[in-house]
């Protein structure tokens, strides 16, 4: 407990080690088990879905009438679907939609809320009450529901959930990017760097991004997991990716209607988003802590 | 062949009368139950009324229902949706009640017409009642008639009004000549007693705020909204001055063995067989997956079970558009996606099965008019992946080199969709699914360029040419029909077939339709109602949807629902 | 306090006519048509046409948004396509449904959450403290309407002791609050957790404590008030998030509230419908921001100074 009071400590002096503290919270994260356990799983997960087809017994869309339902047995480890395809390998393929959702729509919300919030940070006046005007207008209703009405224009599939999900997260980053710029705005490099006659595009992207860094860091990491699980709901809904993909919202809703009889067809592939979605969560949990360390007292 | 499955399903469930009967013989042992009519309709009634009068002296004070769906409209002219194909006849009479699906003119009971006559070809004298007045005392004469087919034209969205009547010529009060556009099965019984058709009065309609028509409209039916949640629970009540006075003269549709009927909307299918378990409600209508838990080729102990037949046909077409798809320009790759098809493994990748679901071998449901008995089992595209592999050969393309895009919908089981794309996969083509939401599907079946194959649901209410006509029918469409066939051989045959309707003019369009290639009728599923077991019949409209008020219910009958 | 809450509410206006405006060309661009699918498979395209020049669909994009503008300001959100009854009657009807089971959840999870985390803070970085914090945050990873499924489950099909659908009495609502809460709880329990263990060290508590005072009062009467302010800020952001919540929990209990009402909408393009769940959704949401921010002033003496001297200065 001293050793991270002193790490802490030393970090708060040092307010500009931020760019450099990739390295920091790495290290600060391999010391957190919770953390590494979720790397790891969201990692293995990733690799399998690429391999799954070669090393499964089954292929993920093999049709097998005979064994409709099966439950979990030795044959079949998470049993088989309503039209027999094996659970196991459509979950181990379907996870690279799952993790590419959750990781691609909050790249989507980070580039363009940070150039957003950068915009709008740095140089304030008109053009901040502007874009900030607008971002409340998105922010004004629930998430979920800018997430639907999005994926309701652009229809159901793959890329437009991501861009769904992704645009209905951008309000978040730029608010937490301009508020970051706004504290760093001000400060002495800046200053220094526009005396020397640093262009503005090169001052926001040498300086003001890189120092404003370290939240983005917290708030992808903990975006990637709300954004698996708004996918899942889209899916749910019917509005994000559709069967027979087996993406796991998606096979959840068309497992809805065997819950009763074949539980596991809905256990099984709600435990999988759980427990990607808790990596995530362990993952940007221990980042924040790592960065925050008022919490680890 | 409506007999047979008739009497087919009557024998497997050993259970009450199944409305698709074409006739009385169809459920013979059940006529007590009378749902249906012969040509001395009246007689017929009276079998049902007695009926109703004996339940009558024990007429049930109450009974809940689950509803399928939640977005409905039960104003007189509301939009037509599932709710109101269980209930419109509840509220709001016709002239004309349709006994059962399919029933011709002759077969239907006289409701607020008297009389119905043939005058000739495409005129019809009718005769309404002289007693008739809305649950609000309102007279209901000619000039009702005609301001509601008016309206239900301009604001229910009924086309088929359009397509089929030119207009009403008023003689009296109570007299009118029909002057049809055209003629044929399913025509004048469309106009004479669709569960879309309802009448109300034209005074008291235009007087009536918003909040009256939608909350406590006068009713020309033998039911009143006693309350009306939106989107959770509609109250109905027996209207106690019912207009019709004479027992005698009641038809199906406005007895009342129940004097208030609950809907309650539960709209996922699991959720209404849990609340049947859990006592909840007396009845309702659920999907295959749930069957099951009620029935095991007959029903469980606790519960009955009636499976009527389905009629909706769930259909492949293939676009015919010449240029816009590889399938409409090669006979070859037509027939390979036809024999490919296995219509049975599809049924039971949707989760189907013999008692839930039937094999269709025409682009019809056998529950139809004119469906032919012979047709079953017959050579109709039969699933021949061989055939389809050398048929797909024979076009002159690699295996894959093919790409088709099968057109359908977000709400279609995912296993059917998985088993068609297995089929055409095992012929040779590669397969990409355009899987959208009702909306958009709507949008883009009309349009050529958007698909090769398209999976649809298709019904018609009652004669299987109605079916044909509303999908073939180049008068309906701006590129030919539902697959932009543009074959007049096609459109002679059809409207011999649809004006005619003689056996062989059927047998000769059905022949067409297998030999072009364009269109395979895969399967359809039944109706499946279920409920308590105090409840001994239920009876279905003419529309093949539970028609609760006509239910029978055991001696004391006392509803579960709180 | 009257004039800033009048200000405040003033500032909603121009926000609800851009949330108007964005929906209704969001809509205006979704593809599918509601005639199409009012009028079905029989209807030709005249027909069709007809329907279409009915309802006005067939105007161009800034009539058909003006003139449902002028509507909004008369609080005319206009008419269900499908169910021809008027959307403002209709949300109206369904939005005590929505409320209750948004404020239930939000009730619930203060009511379970904040305990938690106090816990937490006490005994922070003990055994119970990281067992508690995971499972909080395991209930967070969790889809809330596959929690719901396996609830109905348990609850409803092979115990069953509640219902599982449908709206009547509060048993109707345990389940759906549950598994609307439960993302949330781990929100609530860490800030309440963090913001505890601040004031826990702060003098005043410290102070309380050596005068000997019971520790159950050090904590609730002394230590919590001061802790509040960022609890609310959470418990304000996770009334809205709830309420979006319960579009997917409704459908899932078949709630007649105003999330199922707009997601039969957007199935059947009933524009008008959307657009006015989604107005209405956003002025409660701003309604409730003000009511935290009253809360604020409430529990924080300091703010509410700031109040009453802008409105001096004013």
């Amino acid at each position: 407990m001293e050793k991270i009071k002193t790490s802490s400590a030393a970090k708060r002096s040092g307010e500009n080690d931020k760019p450099g503290s990739l390295p920091y919270i790495w290290r600060r994260l391999k010391k957190n088990p919770g953390a590494m356990l979720g790397l790891i799983f969201v990692t293995v997960l990733f690799l399998l879905s690429f391999v799954s087809p070669f090393i499964c017994r089954y292929d993920y869309q093999e049709i097998v009438m005979k064994s409709r339902f099966t439950l979990p047995c030795m044959e079949h480890l998470l049993g088989c679907d309503e039209v027999g395809r094996d659970i196991l390998s459509r979950i181990l393929y379907g996870a690279k939609y799952t993790l590419s959702i959750g990781v691609l729509s909050v790249v989507v919300s980070c580039i363009l809320g940070v150039i957003l919030g950068a915009v709008a940070g740095y140089f304030g006046g008109k053009i901040d009450t502007l874009i900030m005007r607008f971002l409340d207008v998105f922010q004004a209703f629930p998430n979920i529901l800018l997430a639907i009405a999005i994926s309701a224009v652009l229809g159901a599939g793959f890329d437009k959930v991501i861009y769904a999900i992704g645009i209905s997260g951008i309000p978040g980053f730029a608010r937490m990017m301009r508020a970051n710029i706004l504290t760093v705005r001000n400060s002495e490099f800046i200053e220094a760097a526009t005396s020397i006659n640093c262009s503005t595009f090169r001052i926001i992207v040498h300086h003001v991004i890189p120092n404003a860094i370290s939240p983005l860091i917290v708030q992808v990491a903990m975006g990637i997991a709300s954004a698996a699980l708004s996918a899942s709901g889209l899916s749910f809904l019917g509005f994000g990716v559709q069967a027979p993909t087996p993406e796991w919202g998606a096979m959840l809703a068309s497992a809805r209607g065997y819950m009763r009889d074949y539980p596991h067809m809905v256990i099984i592939p709600g435990l999988f988003i759980m427990m990607t979605v808790l990596s995530f969560n362990l993952v940007g949990d221990a980042i924040r802590d790592a960065l925050d360390p008022k919490l680890r007292d | 062949m409506k007999k047979i499955s008739g009497a087919i399903l009557a024998a497997a469930l050993s259970i009450s009368l199944i409305g698709c009967g074409g006739n009385a013989s169809g459920s013979g042992a059940n006529s007590a139950a009378g749902a249906s009519g012969g040509q001395s309709g009246g007689a017929a009634q009276n079998g049902t009324g007695a009926a109703a009068g004996t339940a009558a002296s024990g007429q049930v004070d109450k009974v809940v229902v689950g509803l399928t769906a939640s977005s409905f409209d039960v104003s007189p002219f509301g939009t037509n949706s599932i709710p109101r194909q269980w209930l419109a006849q509840n509220l709001y009479g016709s002239l004309y009640c349709m006994p059962y699906y399919g029933a011709t003119l002759e077969e239907m009971e006289p409701w607020l017409a008297k009389s119905i006559e043939k005058v000739d070809d495409t005129t019809y004298s009718v005769e309404l009642y002289d007693y008739i007045h809305d649950s609000k005392g309102n007279a209901i004469t000619s000039e009702d008639i005609v301001f509601s087919y008016e309206h239900l034209f301009t604001d229910a969205q009924e086309t088929r009004i359009n397509t089929y009547l030119d207009y009403i010529e008023v003689v009296d009060d109570q007299h009118m000549l029909f002057h049809l556009k055209k003629y044929g099965p399913g025509v004048m019984e469309f106009l004479a007693g669709n569960y879309t058709l309802t009448i109300c009065d034209k005074d008291w309609f235009e007087g009536a705020s918003e909040e009256e028509r939608m909350n406590d409209p006068a009713v020309t039916g033998a039911y009143k909204i006693a309350s009306y949640t939106p989107g959770a629970e509609l109250v109905l009540e027996a209207v106690e001055d019912y207009w019709q006075t004479d027992e005698s003269l009641r038809c199906s549709a406005d007895t009342q063995n129940v004097k208030t009927i609950q809907y309650k909307v539960i709209t996922e299918n699991s959720m209404r067989s849990i609340a049947l378990e859990n006592h909840e409600i007396d009845a309702t209508v659920v999907d295959a997956s749930e069957l099951k838990r009620f029935y095991d080729g007959s029903a469980l102990p606790g519960w009955n079970v009636n499976i009527t037949g389905g009629v909706f046909c769930n259909t492949i077409f293939v676009n015919m558009d010449s240029g816009k798809s590889p399938l409409a320009d090669d006979e070859n790759l037509r027939k390979a996606v036809l024999y490919a098809l296995d219509s049975e493994s599809i049924m039971y990748g949707g989760d189907y099965d013999e008692s839930t679901a039937e094999v269709c071998y025409s682009f019809g449901t056998s529950a139809m008019n004119g469906y032919q008995e012979s047709w079953v089992g017959s050579d109709y595209w039969g699933y021949d992946p061989a055939k389809a592999k050398e048929c797909y050969q024979a076009s002159g393309h690699a295996d894959g080199q093919v790409t088709i895009r099968l057109l359908s919908r977000t709400s279609i089981a995912d296993g059917i969709h998985s088993v068609i794309i297995a089929n055409l996969q095992a012929a040779g083509f590669k397969v990409e699914l355009l899987s959208y939401d009702q909306a958009l599907f709507n949008s883009y079946k009309n349009d050529s360029s958007q698909w090769d194959l398209i999976l649809d649901n298709k019904g018609a209410t009652g004669p299987i040419v109605s079916c044909w006509d509303n999908n073939f029918n180049p008068a309906g469409y701006t590129n030919g029909s539902v697959c932009f066939t543009h074959d007049d051989h096609l459109t002679e045959l059809l409207t011999k077939a649809t004006t005619e309707g003689s056996t062989e003019d059927i047998q000769a369009f059905h022949e067409y339709l297998k030999e072009i290639a364009c269109v395979k009728g895969l399967f359809t599923t039944y109706n499946l109602m279920i409920a308590q077991d105090g409840i001994l019949e239920q009876k279905v409209n003419g529309n093949m949807m539970p028609r609760v008020n006509a239910y029978v219910f055991a001696e004391g009958y006392q509803s579960v629902g709180k | 306090m009257i004039r800033y809450i009048g200000k405040r509410l003033l500032q909603m206006i121009p926000i609800l006519l851009t949330v108007a405006i964005l929906i209704f060309t969001l809509m205006y661009f979704v593809p599918g048509d509601p005639v199409e699918i009012m009028l079905g498979d029989t209807a030709t395209p005249e027909q069709i046409a007809a329907a279409r020049a009915k309802f006005g669909l067939d105007k161009p994009y800034l009539i058909r948004l003006w003139n449902y503008l002028v509507g909004i300001v008369h609080l005319d959100f206009g008419t269900s396509y499908l169910q021809g009854s008027s959307v403002a009657s209709e949300l109206f009807l369904r939005f005590p449904r929505t409320l209750t089971l948004a404020s239930l959840s939000i009730l619930f999870t203060i009511v379970v959450g904040i305990p938690i985390g106090i816990q937490c803070a006490i005994h922070a970085n003990k055994l119970s403290d990281k067992i508690w914090m995971f499972l909080t945050m395991l209930g967070n990873s969790m889809p809330g309407f596959w929690l719901a499924l396996l609830l109905v489950i348990l609850f409803s099909v092979k115990l069953g002791l509640l219902p599982s659908n449908g709206t009547g009495g509060l048993e109707y609502y345990i389940l759906p609050v549950v598994a609307n809460s439960i993302g949330s709880l781990a929100d609530i329990a860490r800030q309440t957790r963090s913001s505890m263990l601040e004031v826990i060290r702060s003098d005043y508590v410290v102070t309380a404590r050596a005068k000997g005072l019971p520790e159950k009062e050090v904590i609730w009467k002394h230590a919590l008030p001061n802790a509040l302010i960022p609890i609310i800020t959470v418990c304000g952001s996770r009334f809205g998030f709830m309420l979006g919540g319960t579009v997917i929990i409704e459908s899932v209990f078949s709630i007649p509230g105003i999330g199922m009402y707009m997601v039969n909408g957007i199935n059947s393009r009933d524009y008008p419908v959307v657009q006015g769940s989604i107005i209405y959704i956003a002025f409660i949401f701003a309604f409730i921001m003000l009511i935290t921010d009253l809360i604020y002033a409430y529990v924080d003496p300091r703010i509410k100074a700031q109040y009453v001297k802008s409105v001096k200065k004013a």
